[in-house]
């Protein structure tokens, strides 16, 4: 396996994920995510479990930036098995930072293998999302 | 950065991690149920097909499993844990007779708790991998195809 060429893959998803969310971009979140990827995290203070088209839905009922817009967004480290991978990024979307696990797997081991977003956990450290009790 | 980034508590990754070592072994829903969110998935793959089922489904498999119960503590080991805030992520490999198995877990601090949300497998043997995912899945009838 060459690790260099799927940190690549997998950089590439995340882009795709971030731009896909940031610019609204309907085509690359369904690229970067599997079909049945869950998210769960915390927003304000409710602990939520959802499916992609839930996400999708919010991602376009929020006020999408124009594509090529610069947004703010550091992949912090990616770490791989075999054909699962983790990412953790922070990222700042919608007013609000975030910081995600994104969990992935490949279909296939080898180089035509295809990585995709199956879990995301999340949460918000700063704007608009904050939760108002302190976490205990 | 404004937020503070800080590597998962050894305490709590190692209560994590020998919780759901206990409830693998086991297949103890009880102890599971301790352990992970109800809303909690396992995720693998079949042959390119991504497999879920709930938690419940994969007790019941791994209560089928029969797995040795002896030496829970000396068959498996955290390889790297992380949090950030009410969320976490853990890598624990798992050693059985005919090979390993690999997971990652993402977490969640809910109530004060902190609870595995997702699991999602690798192993390094295939057929390790369908008996602790896939099969898990089939017998029940509980997984969705890609």
């Amino acid at each position: 396996m060459d690790f260099g060429a799927e940190h690549d893959d997998i950089r590439r998803v995340v882009i795709d994920y971030l731009e896909g969310m940031v610019w609204g971009d309907e085509q690359k979140l369904h690229r970067a995510f599997h079909p049945q990827a869950l998210q769960v995290g915390h927003f304000a203070d409710v602990y939520e479990f959802f499916p992609l088209d839930e996400f999708v839905a919010w991602v376009k009922a929020e006020e999408t930036q124009t594509d090529g817009t610069p947004y703010r967004a550091e992949l912090l480290s990616i770490e791989i098995t075999g054909t699962v991978a983790i990412a953790k990024l922070t990222d700042t979307c919608f007013g609000t930072d975030f910081t995600d696990y994104l969990v992935l797997v490949k279909n296939r081991p080898d180089p035509s293998g295809k990585w995709q977003i199956v879990t995301k956990a999340y949460h918000v450290h700063s704007g608009r999302g904050l939760p108002v009790t302190a976490p205990s | 950065m404004g937020y503070e980034h800080q590597s998962l508590e050894t305490g709590i990754a190692s209560q994590i991690a020998h919780a759901v070592m206990e409830a693998i072994v086991r297949g103890d829903a009880k102890i599971a149920g301790e352990v992970f969110h109800p809303d909690a998935t396992i995720t693998g793959q079949q042959d390119g097909i991504l497999v879920r089922c709930d938690v419940q489904a994969y007790m019941e498999y791994c209560r089928r499993l029969r797995l040795p119960r002896r030496g829970v503590n000396l068959r498996y080991q955290i390889e790297w844990a992380d949090v950030s805030g009410p969320i976490g992520a853990l890598k624990l490999t798992e050693i059985y007779p005919h090979g390993e198995l690999t997971s990652y877990m993402t977490l969640s601090k809910v109530n004060g708790r902190w609870l595995v949300n997702n699991r999602t497998l690798h192993a390094a043997v295939q057929t390790l991998s369908e008996n602790l995912v896939s099969g898990s899945c089939n017998d029940t009838a509980k997984l969705s195809g890609q």
